[in-house]
């Protein structure tokens, strides 16, 4: 009897101590829950975003904190990660059942497959409400808006323009170029004084593809681009054609792309545009605040890309990370009222003075920023011109992807044989992934 | 037989109750996600939407009519070859040495061993800085000595990049291997080599007649378990070339991680792993049959 009695609390310990373990998380998430619910009457706001690894990070803090200081309603829980880390972690959380109240997000491709399966809340009302016209600029608008609707506000962004080291220029002579012909004598007589004319890290390819995106835009234009985004023109298309010829005569042949560009990341070549081996970079202007942190002595400054056809009007790559509400949100008010309040010309100013990268509110000037000549001017760019998304944002991740090895393996061997062998097969990926897209839309998930 | 059935219930169900667990666990953390995997992969999920629609083999038809599915495999199983080979040919050649020389092996022990700590990502890191084209350490020393037309991008051409991430793969696995046979090589009684030394064997002879057939058992698991790590490897190709330059050192855990959290293609990355796991399995059953129930038996 003792033996059996022992047996039996034996056997009792072990799904004991099993069941807790099974059903602990449970108990977890039914006390998340109700503790959720608690804090909705105590009006947690919970935010989760990517700019912690921008400089200051605790910028946000502070503009969260004087949120809280006018709203004593509202307590934000903010959930900062680091961007590589967020941009897998979003696509996980969006669709579960228990988002955050406010997210970021660059818009585009990535925005684009969640808003159709209905994950975002429906700001087009909060954006009239507000009246963000008046402060934010139209193109931004334009790339959180879907379906005729507008899915969320945007708040900073970076421009990619075409950095040079003045000093570099000066030493042989040069002025920056505005038009393709002043643009190849640069590099020309960089390469002849013994520099690499323009730099490039196509390590993690999205870079790759920046000098064609440049000239496909200045040659084919906004309305040509905005098709081949989104799958309404061909790859194969004359302009897309053209685009690469232009690249292989006037810089890959001649020397002046950056030799082994494959073997650095983007931070990596840097280096090379900071110690002065290389002349240009076309980037973002990301790039700026994090190279001065390292090396607050180097000079950089920026022109406009060059003007290859005149009749062609000038369309920036521009970017425009925003708010945005997901829609099984807990707190829709409270999401809606912060975003407001980070929307405030206050907000935009302290985040740009203090994390240097380029905010969105029209009212904003070009002293806010660490270099308000350079990197302040760039941003101004902006409100002048039209403004797409760069092309690893505006294109869906599995054409982008394709795009972008076959312009990294033609920035090292251009050969326009292969290359066309290529588009015809990115053009057959392209039917299909935007012939699902059209299925999946078609099913309405985002009404 | 009843009698019989009661008394063998009795003796086994503590042994149950401890187990019980460890299954529970087992079947929650291994054996779901596996099955729901399976499952996945004839799905049409894409982690967006909660609606999944069984969809038949579509995934697998596409998958095996996709030439990057191929490029992957390729260049696993290439790495898979080339990784064992070096891993336990280095770590062979490590425990011999340290084997022979005496006086200074525990340093040298230590030395070797130390890329066993390290993990993926700092060893990505190091050896990513020692490739670099133009102040990397390999082509700085094959400059300085003379050697200029080696001192290639070696992660930066398609040619070599796959290679170059296996030699920094190798070089920690190479540990592994070293450790095992150091331990193989204690077990090898000292007398069979006085004999053959007495009966005038040079070491060549008694190296390839004695010690590596005593040495079997240890290179069986040495190739396995390297052969078996070799399909899982990711963080060293995300860290040094993320799959490039233009995919050519993509491999399958890379690629179903792209296809699944990049590309938002949920049930194919399912399928990826369904023909990896297909892939390995023989793998798996010759490690657990012939190298751990003998474990058990002696």
């Amino acid at each position: 009897m003792k033996k059996a009695v022992r047996h039996l609390m034996l056997i009792l310990l072990g799904f004991f101590l099993g069941g807790s373990l099974v059903f602990a998380g449970g108990e977890n998430e039914i006390t998340t829950e109700q503790g959720r619910e608690q804090q909705v009457v105590l009006q947690s706001i919970k935010v989760l975003h990517s700019w912690a690894s921008t400089p200051n990070p605790e910028t946000l803090e502070v503009i969260f904190n004087r949120f809280e200081e006018l709203n004593p309603q509202y307590k934000i829980d903010d959930n900062p990660i680091p961007f590589e880390e967020y941009t897998k972690m979003i696509k996980i959380i969006m669709p579960s059942k228990s988002p955050p109240d406010v997210i970021v997000h660059k818009p585009g491709s990535n925005t684009r497959a969640q808003i159709d399966a209905g994950l975002y809340l429906d700001l087009t009302d909060f954006w009239e409400e507000q009246n963000f016209d008046s402060v934010l600029p139209e193109y931004a608008k334009g790339l959180w808006t879907r379906h005729g609707k507008i899915w969320g506000v945007p708040f900073k962004g970076q421009v990619l323009m075409v950095w040079y080291r003045p000093s570099i220029f000066k030493k042989v002579g040069l002025k920056a170029p505005t038009n393709w012909d002043e643009f190849k004598q640069v590099c020309a007589k960089l390469k002849n004084a013994g520099y690499v004319p323009l730099n490039a890290g196509d390590k993690n390819p999205w870079p790759a593809t920046y000098w064609f995106e440049d000239i496909l835009l200045m040659t084919a234009g906004k309305a040509f681009w905005d098709n081949l985004m989104l799958g309404r023109a061909k790859w194969t298309d004359p302009r897309v054609i053209k685009a690469f010829e232009i690249l292989k005569r006037d810089i890959l042949d001649p020397g002046y792309y950056m030799a082994n560009a494959n073997a650095y990341s983007y931070q990596e070549a840097s280096r090379n545009f900071g110690e002065g081996k290389a002349a240009i970079y076309n980037m973002g202007s990301w790039l700026p605040p994090r190279l001065w942190a390292v090396m607050p002595d180097v000079d950089m400054d920026y022109f406009l890309f060059p003007t290859i056809d005149s009749s062609v009007e000038r369309t920036l790559r521009m970017q425009g990370d925003g708010w945005a509400i997901p829609r099984k949100a807990i707190n829709v008010q409270g999401a809606k009222d912060l975003i407001a309040f980070l929307s405030t010309k206050w907000a935009h100013v302290t985040f740009a003075a203090n994390v240097g990268e380029p905010v969105l509110h029209k009212e904003t000037t070009a002293d806010l920023y660490p270099h308000p000549d350079e990197l302040g001017a760039a941003t101004l760019e902006r409100f002048k011109y039209n403004g797409v998304n760069p092309l690893d944002l505006g294109l869906e991740p599995i054409v982008a992807n394709e795009v972008q090895n076959l312009t990294a393996k033609f920035n090292e061997n251009p050969d326009m044989e292969s290359l066309m062998e290529d588009l015809k097969k990115i053009d057959e990926v392209a039917n299909k992934v935007f012939s699902d897209i059209e299925k999946k839309v078609a099913k309405g998930f985002w009404k | 037989m009843k009698r019989t059935i009661l008394r063998d219930i009795k003796k086994w169900w503590i042994g149950i109750s401890f187990v019980f667990p460890a299954c529970v666990f087992f079947g929650i953390l291994i054996l779901f996600p596996v099955l729901k995997s399976i499952y996945l992969s004839f799905t049409d999920y894409t982690i967006l939407l909660e609606d999944i629609s069984l969809i038949g083999l579509s995934q697998y038809s596409d998958l095996f009519r996709d030439s990057k599915f191929y490029l992957a495999l390729k260049n696993t199983l290439i790495w898979s070859v080339f990784y064992t080979i070096l891993s336990v040919g280095i770590g062979l050649i490590l425990a011999i040495v340290l084997n022979t020389i005496r006086w200074i092996s525990n340093i040298l022990r230590l030395a070797f061993y130390y890329p066993m700590v390290l993990s993926f990502v700092v060893i990505g890191l190091l050896w990513m800085w020692m490739y670099l084209p133009d102040i990397g350490i390999i082509n700085t020393i094959l400059r300085t000595i003379g050697l200029k037309r080696l001192a290639v991008p070696w992660l930066g051409k398609s040619s070599t990049a796959l290679y170059g991430i296996i030699v920094a793969a190798s070089w920690q696995q190479a540990a592994y291997c070293m450790v095992l046979y150091l331990a193989g090589l204690a077990m090898i009684p000292v007398e069979y080599l006085e004999a053959a030394q007495i009966d005038g064997a040079t070491h060549l002879q008694s190296f390839l007649n004695i010690v590596l057939p005593l040495l079997n058992r240890v290179t069986a698991l040495a190739v396995v378990t390297t052969v078996l790590k070799s399909f899982k490897v990711f963080d060293l190709v995300y860290i040094m070339t993320y799959g490039g330059p233009y995919r050519a050192s993509i491999v399958l855990p890379f690629f179903m991680y792209e296809e699944a959290f990049h590309n938002y293609r949920m049930a194919y990355g399912t399928a990826i792993a369904v023909v990896s796991l297909i892939v390995v399995f023989p793998f798996i059953v010759f490690y657990l049959r012939h190298l751990t129930t003998r474990e058990v038996s002696e």
